[in-house]
């Protein structure tokens, strides 16, 4: 074998990695590197000129990015950076040799920082071609990044994938990089069959059909979840997936899923501690003063706040709810005890088993009371609670026995009031000592939920919930909303269903409230309706007369232009049916057995 | 600062009749922006890989090497595509030498996306392709062995980044 060595020392002047330090501009700033995920969105074929443009771009679609479900509620979990850098010439190249190269988009070749362009054999395929100069940018001005997008300066639409998201800045292309980020980000699988290659396990995809074990099956029959096939045969009858065209994973201008949520909110609370820190610090052992002492956790919170909290002093709970504890010597049994604040993430977008047991996260203090007197204290774990709820009271350095209003003896004991009530607590040692403590209880929202339907398609759906303070809507076509009174545009069958609403009060108690939403398609005229069906008149003033030739049991129903439902008769072969409403345009729906059909009635 | 330093690459090419894989080695203390005080470093290295014909082996090259201060979050996507560029840190100390994969270059599979939402993949196959790493700097990091993943040929290692302190 012929042996060849070839020895080169080769000193390369810098290549292209001569500084390149640029200013970097911060849109948002929630928390440090190493806590939040960092994302920066780069920029190419902006001139110099151009460069105010490329941040406003920047701008737009770090709010677009923030206003996504589920990252729209962990807005304070993520930092993001725009870094400009002038190209010399504005634009994008198109090589236009592509089949579906735009017929209107000049073919031209442009002189850009990062030699981004539109495809040579894929037209919308837009790809940069300098990672070196990226490279170079984000390790002077950026080293930390988690997440890249990429900005090209033109309107036409384009955009790819892979270790960065690139797209153009035609209002369609957004969602590409959000898509790309849900494979970079959150490791999902596209949900169209991609190829057998591409049959694996993932978060949202799996070889596994029994819904009873299947990794989602704590999603199934809600907001549209189900265990699709990628396909009726061969390889892609293999593999499932838990939608069907709903999931922004198999089409752009969907929503992600509930299943590629839950996935994409476990992995942001992989990243993000929810305890930024600690006051005070717990290297330590804390020496306990005489008045108060503040234990306090630094929180990112999200939006909705569904972090709970719970306090516990040598494993016993002493509060919770929120992000402080004001710890006294006498609470503590013996001279010193370890003080623990766990905190979880509630948040209703995972339904991930065993959440709290794989994410809660811990923080401990070392106590010491020595230098601070025992005196006998009555607290409650919550003060405040919910009808229905219960609450842990405790008493601490008592030096003999506890005994309770309720009865009860002992350190510790759990009540559930149905209304305000007063608890005391008597200490017997050398001395006797009684306390009280007062646990108020606040009443549930009463809440009306109701919708204005049925409707036909086209319509909009209006969704009403009163009686609380805060709502957060789910249900069909993984729909999601925060607001009382959602309403649902250009409405389809897919938004047919139950939609659920949690109502809080200003209290945080909180109750399920639901409503069931029917949408109606318009369906066309089939097996010529005239021929079994006669209304009349119409135009019509105080009443129709129906007839049908077919048997069994009919139904008209009347609507508005609204969608809302009139008047309704079941019927068998004739009807007459008086029409107590206002003149205007109407629709009625015939249904018998399985003909249904709809038309328009003018009434005068 | 504008530093425009020496990158002093002792590319020691050694070839086997073709059969071994490349060498180079890359000076770490004189890569552009290199901060010897931070505690925190990282390595970004752009290869160009490219192939003169489909049956041909890859040839690979460090063109560009820059450092920078931070700490990496393991935030690698896996690759399921049966072309894979595999990436393995080797060290002089106790450190889990980790295998990294990444989509190669020359054999991607593409996402194309169309206004109306539909997506669709498409394969090509290219002739010169980049590879982008972000290493995370340790003094005992002595080089980066690269591997090409192929149904065709299997598992073999193309190149070796030697790193000089």
């Amino acid at each position: 074998m012929k042996t060849l060595f070839t020895s080169l020392f080769l000193f390369v002047a810098g290549f292209n990695a001569f500084s390149q330090e640029f200013k970097v501009d911060t849109l948002y700033k929630n928390g440090p590197f190493g806590n939040r995920i960092n994302v920066v969105i780069l920029g190419d074929g902006f001139t110099q000129a151009e460069l105010p443009k490329f941040s406003q771009e920047a701008k737009k679609f770090a709010d677009f990015f923030l206003g996504y479900k589920p990252y729209d509620h962990y807005k304070s979990y993520f930092n993001f950076f725009a870094i400009p850098t002038p190209s010399k010439e504005s634009g994008v190249t198109n090589p236009g040799t592509a089949p579906d190269a735009y017929p209107e988009q000049p073919v031209v070749t442009k002189d850009t920082y990062y030699g981004a362009s539109f495809g040579s054999s894929i037209h919308r395929l837009v790809t940069i071609s300098n990672y070196a100069a990226m490279f170079n940018v984000l390790a002077y001005n950026l080293p930390s990044w988690d997440l890249i997008v990429m900005l090209v300066n033109t309107e036409f639409y384009g955009g790819s994938g892979g270790s960065i998201a690139v797209h153009t800045l035609n209002s369609a292309a957004n969602t590409i990089g959000v898509h790309e980020i849900g494979h970079t980000f959150s490791y999902l699988s596209d949900e169209y069959w991609a190829g057998p290659q591409y049959g694996h396990e993932s978060p949202n995809m799996t070889a596994e059909s029994n819904p009873a074990i299947v990794k989602w099956k704590n999603w199934l029959n809600t907001t549209n979840i189900g265990v699709f096939p990628h396909g009726m045969s061969g390889d892609a009858a293999k593999w499932f997936k838990p939608t069907s065209a709903n999931c922004l994973m198999e089409q752009l201008d969907k929503e992600l899923c509930a299943v590629c949520r839950e996935a994409t909110t476990e992995k942001m609370l992989s990243l993000v501690d929810p305890v930024d820190g600690i006051e005070p610090d717990n290297s330590g052992t804390v020496e306990l003063a005489e008045g108060d002492n503040i234990f306090k956790l630094n929180l990112v919170e999200p939006e909705p706040n569904s972090l709970k909290i719970e306090w516990r002093l040598d494993g016993v709970l002493i509060g919770g709810g929120l992000d402080r504890v004001n710890l006294s010597g006498a609470q503590l049994t013996n001279p010193t005890a370890l003080l623990t604040a766990t905190v979880f993430d509630t948040t209703f977008t995972s339904r991930v088993n065993d959440a709290a047991a794989q994410r809660t996260r811990t923080v401990e203090w070392k106590v010491d009371r020595t230098n601070t007197p025992v005196t006998f204290r009555l607290t409650a774990e919550a003060p405040v609670i919910c009808a229905g709820d219960s609450t842990k009271l405790t008493a601490t350095g008592c030096q003999g026995t506890v005994a309770w209003s309720t009865g009860e003896t002992g350190n510790e004991i759990t009540v559930n009031p149905a209304a305000t009530t007063e608890y005391s607590a008597t200490c017997t040692a050398n001395e006797t000592e009684q306390l009280a403590v007062t646990v108020t209880v606040v009443p549930l929202p009463v809440v009306t939920v109701t919708n204005g339907g049925p409707y036909f398609e086209g319509a909009t759906v209006q969704l009403n919930a009163e009686g609380g303070q805060n709502y957060h809507w789910t249900g069909p076509d993984n729909f999601d909303a925060q607001i009382p009174n959602p309403v649902i545009e250009d409405a389809t069958v897919l938004n047919s269903g139950e939609y659920e609403v949690e109502v809080s009060n200003t209290n945080g108690c909180m109750v399920l409230g639901s409503t069931t939403v029917k949408v109606d398609p318009i369906l066309a005229v089939d097996n010529n309706p005239d021929a079994f069906l006669q209304i009349g008149p119409n135009p019509a003033k105080d009443f129709i007369h129906v007839h049908t030739k077919l048997p069994g049991t009919s139904e008209l129903t009347i609507y508005d232009s609204n969608g809302r439902r009139l008047i309704s008769k079941s019927f068998v072969n004739t009807a007459d049916i008086k029409l107590n409403v206002n003149s205007g345009l109407y629709l009625y729906r015939f249904s018998n057995n399985q003909k249904e059909f709809s038309r328009k009635l003018i009434v005068q | 600062m504008l530093k425009r330093n020496l990158i002093v690459l002792f590319i020691v090419s050694t070839q086997l009749g073709g059969c071994k894989s490349a060498e180079s080695v890359l000076k770490v203390s004189e890569m552009p922006n290199y901060d010897k005080k931070s505690a925190d470093r990282m390595l970004f290295l752009n290869f160009r890989i490219s192939t003169s014909g489909k049956a041909a082996p890859e040839k690979i090259e460090l063109v560009n090497a820059v450092s920078g201060n931070a700490r990496l979050k393991n935030l690698v996507p896996p690759v399921h595509d049966p072309y894979q560029i595999k990436v393995i840190p080797r060290y002089s100390a106790s450190r889990m030498e980790k295998e990294t994969f990444y989509e190669h270059p020359l054999f991607r599979s593409v996402e194309v996306s169309a206004p109306d939402g539909k997506l669709s993949r498409s394969e090509e196959r290219n002739r010169e392709g980049m590879l982008n790493i972000r290493l995370q700097d340790d003094i005992y990091l002595t080089s980066l062995e690269v591997y090409s993943v192929t149904p065709e040929k299997g598992t073999v290692k193309i190149y070796t980044l030697n790193f000089k302190r």
